[in-house]
This record gives structure tokens, sequence and C-alpha cells, in this order.
């Protein structure tokens, strides 16, 4: 286990702080004498323990030190090059004018009193905190241990970056020499050289890194800038939260890699912003604070001097206007009080009032406690105020569960019967093969919502979203409903979906209000290589130029699209862009909804509209709207069906 | 032994759709091991390399479901190619299918290498995407465009440094130079203006193209031009005509190649012959380029990648070396597997 800390201060700048991890004040010493060896680093202060030495095991030393950007970063390289060689005595960790890392080996409650920062009497314009349970690297030593640092930039990163060889090659050629060998410390070296050396602005640097996948029309503006700054994109999973300081004003950064393979949530309140792995970290600090979580591949930015300069997603202003008027709470004697409660004593808490004859338990002041009903297989309600960890109902058979507040990742996974009810907004990997009962959202729900759903039988699964989602909705979706509403967005033009709708989808349906374009529903080849082809095609006079000029015209077609303007033979030619053995074609509708689709959704949409009270909004979006309907194309001849693989 | 075994020209030939009824779709395969070192006897350094693969943290990529970019830059970011792959070995190809070959390479947008280019005009989109052989004699009324010059010393460069004087300024000079350590012809090609190299081992060479590749990789990201290192702003090409399959292409991609130019894989793989029907080799070409593509986002998948220009080139981290001297795994900056 490691732990760590970061505080940003804008005012704090007494010259550098370099602090080092030493195994004896002797080489403490060593260190910074070296520093000064360099010539253009002059040491203002002794080298200090920061907490008593323990016999044999690194311990942190601070001192002060004057010197250009430059020189001390070459100095650091050499010095930590060095101690590195001599069997990793000791390393310098931080060197900041307004970032101070406290990090070391345990859980965060231990690092907090081995540096007794209670009596510190701390104080910062940003905190930055981490724990760990390592994968890449042991986590015996406080180097592995988050936030990383370099210049004043600390960051924390939760993920696994598969690019990390690449990063690692770019910075090895800038001269980076010395790497404790994780890949979490190359995203503080990356946004230190491209912002200190490079003079990138922050957001320009954090998008280089965030690497977003490019969608809709490339922008040759951001084609060079990728391509320049290759080595510093970042691939894999990863969420991070970073804070900067330039001396004028301190910023804060949160990203996720393109897939969202990472939760990352951001909020605000009045005083406050927020970013976190978790909706309930936030509400610990501030239970009425806004939060919102970022697109894939997006990235968040606050300052201290501008407040939320980027939200992170491009639709964020409409964002909680469904999920913020929540019931106050139960006050009866009858609830459970959550509080101190792990989840595996909620459960049993819960458990007991059920088999005691209750038909219905209140639990309030719920703060991130996983797995809520899971393994309780009774016909009763559950009602959750707070918000509710991970894994909320998986498996879940019976239970009514009715949350009034947000709820976090993986709702409902493989729940087979019951019903969810969200009255704010749920994360990301909701109702994943998810196989019978109903959920509703009302506000908005994140990345891979609905993926893997089926149906067996009379066993037919209803997902219903009162807001918008993120991309991948529906994906290798074989049986059930989704109907994504968009109430939120009512009377715009804003898709209410992301990208990647119904990608490798072979049964079931889905609903979405509203026109969806054509990319966005499965996975289509990138437009670049589809115009290279009918380019070819052009050429050879397969197609005519009216028809090239048509479609480039287009701001996004499918292969759907391309079937109307262009001939069968020349359809035939490109589709083998399109089309490979485990592509299904998808049937897109574009119209209002049909007695027979009612037949299935009208009593969800009553049910709907009498829980979140938007029984005027939901029927008029019944009569009024089109929907783009969803689902595949049903097989003209009987097969033999072949297991699907896991 | 010969490099083509019965497995890597079947599986090309599959792909093509010469043979069965599966053509551009690559077979299933597991992750693990059924190929060189372990099963047959390796013949190349690739043989010997492996990739890492995806694992529990850093989970594994469906590139059926999910986008992954195979598309690379060239020429300072100017040439787009749907996949790191250039055709050439066109010198083995009947006068009268060079359009043909070249046709199907651009509607595909993978690059074209001519070696001994016939003076045809080009359409000037498709000469974007050929790399046109040139020596320094018949450089009058070329086309604008990629112009490649094999280079194969410092002295020849200079003759070459005249040549290139005389040509426009939206020429994108490439230097095509042998599979050798000769490191600093990596600098004077570079400052001669050129902005690709081609490592080529049919030029010769004493170094295995592995290695060669790594090390000119290495040695341009040592090299800085304007304060930046060399590697970021000029393209680095594979060529050989023993780059057998995808996963070649995809370790050479490891090493440092931002694409490779095939040669016998694709003619072996299209089964050409000079009296072969013209419509039926553009659409083993074709084939052929969409099943590499996709087996190359399998790769890419499996090790839990999505970009290969940016994740893939020169990731030595991804792979790892099975029974390779120690010494070669350093110069080549692959770990041995278990590191």
């Amino acid at each position: 286990m490691g732990a760590g800390f970061a505080r940003i201060r804008l005012d704090s700048a007494r010259g550098w702080r370099v602090k080092a991890f030493a195994v004896s004040d002797t080489v403490a010493y060593q260190i910074f004498d070296m520093l000064e060896e360099n010539g253009h680093v002059e040491v203002l202060s002794q080298p200090s323990p920061e907490y008593a030495p323990m016999n044999g095991a690194l311990t942190s030393y601070t001192a002060y030190v004057d010197a250009s950007y430059e020189s001390l970063w070459s100095a650091v390289q050499e010095v930590n090059e060095v101690l590195w060689r001599d069997g990793f005595k000791g390393r310098i960790y931080s060197w900041g004018r307004f970032v101070d890392v406290y990090k070391g080996v345990g859980y965060p409650a231990d690092v907090y009193s081995l540096y007794q920062m209670e009596n510190r009497g701390l104080d910062a314009d940003l905190w930055i905190a981490h724990t760990r349970q390592p994968t890449n690297s042991p986590g015996r030593l406080p180097v592995w241990s988050h936030p990383f640092s370099s210049g004043d930039w600390a960051i924390v990163h939760n993920g696994d970056i598969s690019s990390f060889g690449s990063n690692m090659e770019l910075l090895w050629s800038l001269g980076y020499e010395s790497f404790v060998g994780t890949d979490s410390e190359v995203i503080a070296y990356l946004l230190d050289y491209l912002t200190s050396i490079q003079r990138l602005n922050v957001q320009e640097a954090v998008r280089i890194l965030c690497n977003r996948f490019n969608r809709g029309l490339p922008d040759q503006e951001s084609i060079k800038l990728f391509y320049r700054w290759r080595g510093a994109r970042l691939d894999g999973p990863f969420s991070v939260i970073a804070g900067f300081c330039d001396g004028d004003d301190v910023y804060m950064v949160a990203f996720a890699d393109r897939f969202k393979f990472r939760p990352i949530i951001v909020g605000e309140d009045e005083n406050y912003i927020y970013a976190a792995s978790e909706e309930a970290q936030i509400r610990t600090i501030s239970p009425e604070a806004n939060v919102w979580t970022i697109e894939p591949g997006d990235y968040f930015l606050a300052s201290l001097k501008k407040g939320v300069i980027y939200p992170g997603r491009t639709l964020h202003e409409r964002f909680y206007t469904l999920s913020t008027q929540l019931k106050h709470p139960p006050t009866t004697r009858d609830c459970i009080d959550a509080s101190y409660m792990n989840y595996r004593m909620l459960n049993q808490a819960i458990l007991e009032r059920i088999k005691a004859g209750a038909r219905q338990v209140d639990i309030i002041n719920v703060r991130g406690q996983r797995y809520i009903g899971v393994g309780l297989d009774y016909p009763v309600k559950l009602r959750i105020f707070g918000t509710p960890g991970n894994c909320l109902a998986n498996l879940n058979k019976s239970l009514e569960i009715e949350v009034f507040g947000n709820v976090q990742d993986d709702v409902g996974d493989v729940m087979t019967g019951g019903r969810v009810i969200v009255h704010g907004d749920a994360r990301d990997v909701l109702a994943q093969a998810f196989q019978g009962g109903a959920i509703y959202v009302k506000g908005n729900a994140g990345n891979r919502c609905g993926i893997q759903m089926r149906e067996y039988r009379d066993r037919r699964p209803v997902l219903m979203i009162g807001g918008r989602v993120d991309d991948y909705l529906g994906e290798y979706m074989a049986g059930g409903v989704i109907v994504v509403l968009g109430l939120n967005y009512l009377d715009t033009d804003v898709e209410i979906v992301g990208d990647c709708v119904a990608s490798g989808m072979v049964g079931g349906t889905i609903y979405i209000r509203g026109k969806v374009s054509p990319r966005k529903i499965g996975l289509n080849p990138p437009r670049a290589d589809v115009m290279q082809y009918l380019r070819g095609l052009l050429l050879e006079e397969m197609i005519s130029l009216k028809e090239y000029e048509a479609i480039e015209s287009l701001k996004d077609f499918s292969l759907i699209t391309l079937r109307e303007i262009l001939s069968p033979e020349a359809v035939k030619h490109v589709s083998k862009l399109y089309v490979n053995k485990y592509w299904k074609e998808l049937v897109v509708e574009y119209r209002r909804l049909s007695s027979s689709d009612l037949a299935v959704l009208q009593p969800h949409f009553e049910e709907f509209g009498k829980i979140f009270n938007l029984r005027e909004e939901v029927n008029r979006v019944v009569e009024e709207n089109y929907f783009t309907i969803i689902y595949p194309k049903p097989d003209t001849r009987t097969r033999v069906e072949e297991p699907e693989e896991g | 032994m010969s490099v083509w075994r019965r497995d890597i020209v079947s599986n090309l030939r599959l792909l093509a759709g010469v043979e069965g009824k599966t053509a551009g779709e690559p077979p299933i395969a597991s992750m693990g091991a059924t190929n060189p070192p372990l099963i047959e006897r390796p013949l190349f350094i690739l043989d010997h390399i492996v990739s890492d693969g995806a694992q529990v943290t850093r989970p594994s990529i469906d590139p059926y479901r999910e986008p992954t970019e195979t598309e690379v830059y060239l020429l300072g970011g100017d040439l787009r190619l749907t996949m790191p792959i250039i055709i050439g070995g066109l010198t083995s190809v009947d006068a009268k299918h060079l359009d043909v070959v070249m046709l199907a390479g651009f509607r595909m947008g993978v690059g074209i290498h001519l070696e001994n280019p016939p003076s045809l005009q080009f359409h000037v989109d498709v000469r974007r995407h050929v790399f046109l052989e040139a020596s320094e004699g018949d450089l009058q009324g070329l086309q604008s465009g990629p112009v490649v010059f094999s280079i194969e010393s410092v002295e020849e460069l200079a003759k070459v440094r005249r040549a290139v004087k005389s040509l426009g300024l939206d020429t994108q000079l490439i230097a095509r130079v042998p599979s050798s350590a000769n490191r600093s012809l990596y600098r004077e090609v570079l400052f001669a203006g050129f902005q690709t190299v081609i490592i080529d081992e049919d030029l010769g060479g004493e170094e295995p193209l592995e290695v060669s590749l790594s090390e000119a990789d290495h040695t341009l990201k040592k090299l800085p031009i304007n304060g930046f290192p060399a590697r970021y702003y000029v393209g680095l090409i594979a060529a050989s005509k023993r780059i057998r399959s995808s996963s070649d292409i995809f370790k050479l991609g490891g090493l440092g190649a931002d694409a490779c130019i095939i040669r016998d894989a694709w003619l072996i793989g299209v089964d050409y012959k000079p009296d072969i029907p013209a419509h039926q080799l553009s659409e083993r070409i074709e084939n052929l380029l969409i099943g590499m593509q996709r087996e190359i986002k399998l790769l890419m998948g499996a090790a839990g990648v999505s970009s290969f220009q940016s994740s893939i080139v020169g990731n030595r981290e991804l792979f790892r070396a099975i029974d390779l001297p120690y010494h070669m795994c350093e110069r080549l900056g692959v770990k041995p597997a278990g590191e």
C-alpha cells in the first residue's frame, strides 16, 4: 500500500523546495551537496528530516535552493541517476516553488500521522490525496507512492498506461534519465515538460495527453499537434487528477482516457471545486455539490482565479437540471443510519430488518458502500438516501431499490428481476448484462450503459434513462429494451448519446429521442479511410464527381447513407471497409413511436412519469417527438445458434 | 528452411481470398504462442520477439466493436496512410499491372514504393502516395511528391544534394539506406533536408534489419534539431522482402518503424502471376490489405493499445525477447521475457 498528499499554494514561494528520500542524514547531505556541485544551484538551507528517521528506511528531507528551472531540472536528473546507480540510497521526488508533496507507505492516515500533518497547520489552494494498491511496481518504498511531481506539477493516477514505453522513449530522448519505473510518473514529467519547457498552455498540454478519439470531421490543426507530440499521448486506462501552479494561478486538471476505462468525477459548490474517483468522496466533504462526469478522452480544467474553465463536457450547462431536486431523507427511528457502516454491516442490517418483517427499509447517510442489496433475494423495497457505492443491485432478483441521490458505477450488473429507481444520475457501466426487471434513471447516465443486455423467454429487461448518456450505449446488446429520453435537452438539437451506439448489437431494441448522427451508430471506419477509398473509385470512374462531392459535403455518414447515394456496384466495393464476419446489419429508423412500440413501453413510460413527477414531459415526448430506433436486422434464414464466446 | 513457411503463405492467401472463402478475415487466434521461437525454429530476430499482451489492469480492446487506430502519418504529418504498410517490390510486376497495383494501393490508403519508375504521369492524388525512386540523373519533369534517393554513403549524399537543389520546393525527400550501423549517415541525411528514412535490408548492409532499425530510432531520438529530438520530425520506414506478415509489421513498429515496405509478402499473398486478370489482382490486393489491417488491429487490441503511431511505434516496453542473447536485447532495447 502507498499513500500521499500534495498541496499547492500560490504564495508559498521561498525558492525551490526540494524534497528527497534518503536512507540516512549522511546521504541526505550528499544529495544536496551533489545538487550544488552542478554549479548552478545554491542550497539555501540545511536538509532537515520531515519525520523521525527510521533505521535503514527512507526518510523524507527538505531543503530550499535557489536556481533557474533549467539548472535545477538537469541537476535533479543527474543526482537521481547517480543515486539510482549507487544502489538506491535516496531520490529527489519533489522540487517546486509552490508544490509540496508528502508521501509514504501505508494508508493515507498512516502518512498523515507520519508527517504529523495535523500539527503543521498546513493550508493550501489545492489539495491532492491518493491511496494505492500497487499493480505495476512494488509498494514497499515510498518513491513508488503517488503523487508524482515534477517542477510545479503534482499528479495522481488510477490505471495502467499502455503507451508507457512510447512516453518513456520521448522523455529519454529529451534527456530524462532517471525513472522509478512506474507508468504514473511519466504523466508528471510530460505535463511539466510541455508547459515549462515547451511553453504550451495547460489546456493544450492536457489535450495532447488525453489523446481523445477524433470525433467526426478531422481538423488539420489537431492532426499536426497530435503528430508532433505523438510521444506524449497516453493510451490504455487512466484517470488522472493533477495540480499546477505557474506563479500566477493554481490550476486543477482531471482527465480520463479515450475509452473511459477508469472513473472520474468532478464537482463544484459555493466554496470549492472537486475531482475524485468516486462521487461518495466528494459527498463526504460537500453533500450539496453539483457533480458531473468527464466525457471519454476529455479533461476538466479549473483555476483558483477563474473557477471552472472547461467542464470536461461539451453539454455541461443542462447537466444536473433533472437530478438536483432530491427528496429530503426521512428522520424516523426506523431507518438504518449507514454513517459508520461498511457494506457487510449494512447488508446485514438490511437483512435483519427484512427478517423482522419489514416490507420497506429506509437507509440514510449512505456514502460509497458497495454491493448494497447483493444477495438479498426478498420482494421488499429499499429506499437509499445518499450516494451508494459501486455494484449496487448486482445480481438483483427481487428487490425494488429506490435511490434518492446519484448512483456510482456498475449498477444492476447481471440483474435478473426487481426494479432500480434512481432519482439522480447514474455513472458508467449501468445495467451491464442486465437480464430482467426495470431500471429507471431520472437524470443522466455515463459510459457503456446497457452493454451485453439480454433477454430470455418472458424475461425482458427495460432500461429507461431520463437524461443523456456517453459512448457505447448497448454495446454487444443481445436483448431487452433501452430508452434514452434526454428530457433535459428538449427543444434543442443536442444529440443525447455519445459514440459507438449499439456497437456489436445482436438483439433487443434501443430507442433514442431525436436524431442520432449515422456515424455514431455502430463502429464505422475512419471518415478519412472511406473518403480515400471513394477517391480511388472516382479516379477509376466507378463513381461520379457529383456523388463524391455529395458525400464529401456531408457532416457525417454511414454505410446506410452511402447506399442512398452510390450505385449498388460501388456500394459493394466500399462495404468492405464496413463489413466483417462479426458485423451485423442494424436497422435504424427515425419516426414516432408506433402502437407496437408502445405496447411494450407505455407501462414503463407511465411508471417513469409517475415516479419522477415527469408525466407531462414524458407524454409530450411520446406524442410529439421522433425517435431513433435501432435494432439488428432480423435474419432472413434460420441458422443454428452457436454459443457466444464469453 | 524457407522464409515462406506453408502456414505463413496460407494465411496470406486466405486473407487475399486466393484460398478459402473468408477473404479479408483474419482467423480468430488465441493469445499465446503457436509460432517461433517456441514451436517453430526461429529464422530471424523478429521470431524471438513476442508481444507482452494486455492483462487485468490494462484490458484488451475488441477492434471489431471499438475504435483502434492503425493510421500513421508520414512526411511530417502531410501524408496519412490508413495502415503502416507500403507496397513495394513492383519490379517483379508486369508493366501492364503497375496501374492496377497502384490504384488498389491508393484506394486502400497505403503507400506505393516504385523502384524503377516508368516514365508515366500519375494522377496528382495517386502521386502523393507514390514513393518514387529517383537518381540524380533523371529529375527532369518529375512530378512533385515524395521522391526516394538510395544513399549508401556520406560521399554519395553529396552528389544527391546537388541534384536535390534542382527539385521543386514541394518535393518530399526520402532517403533509402542499407541496413547498417552507419549512424553518422542519418545525421547527414537529415541535415541535407530529408524528412523520411527508409532502412532497406535488400540494399545490403552488415546488420539485420531489426538491429539497424532500432538503432536508427534511438540515434534519431538522441539527435536534436532545434532543441527537439529529430525522430519526432522524421518518419522511419523498414523495408525487406522477408517481412512476412502483419505480426512482423507490428513488431518492427515496436522497434521504431512508422511503416513497413512489404515486397514478397503481398506478391506471394495474392499469388501474383503475369497473366492474372486485372480485376482479380485488384480485388486480392484489397482483401489482403484489409485483412492485414484487421490483424494489426487485433494485435494492438491484444496489447491493450488503440493507436499504432503513438502507442506501438518505438514502444519496446510492449515487447519481450525469448532466447535472444543479452547483448542483442540491449541493442534492440527489448527486455528479456520475464523482466
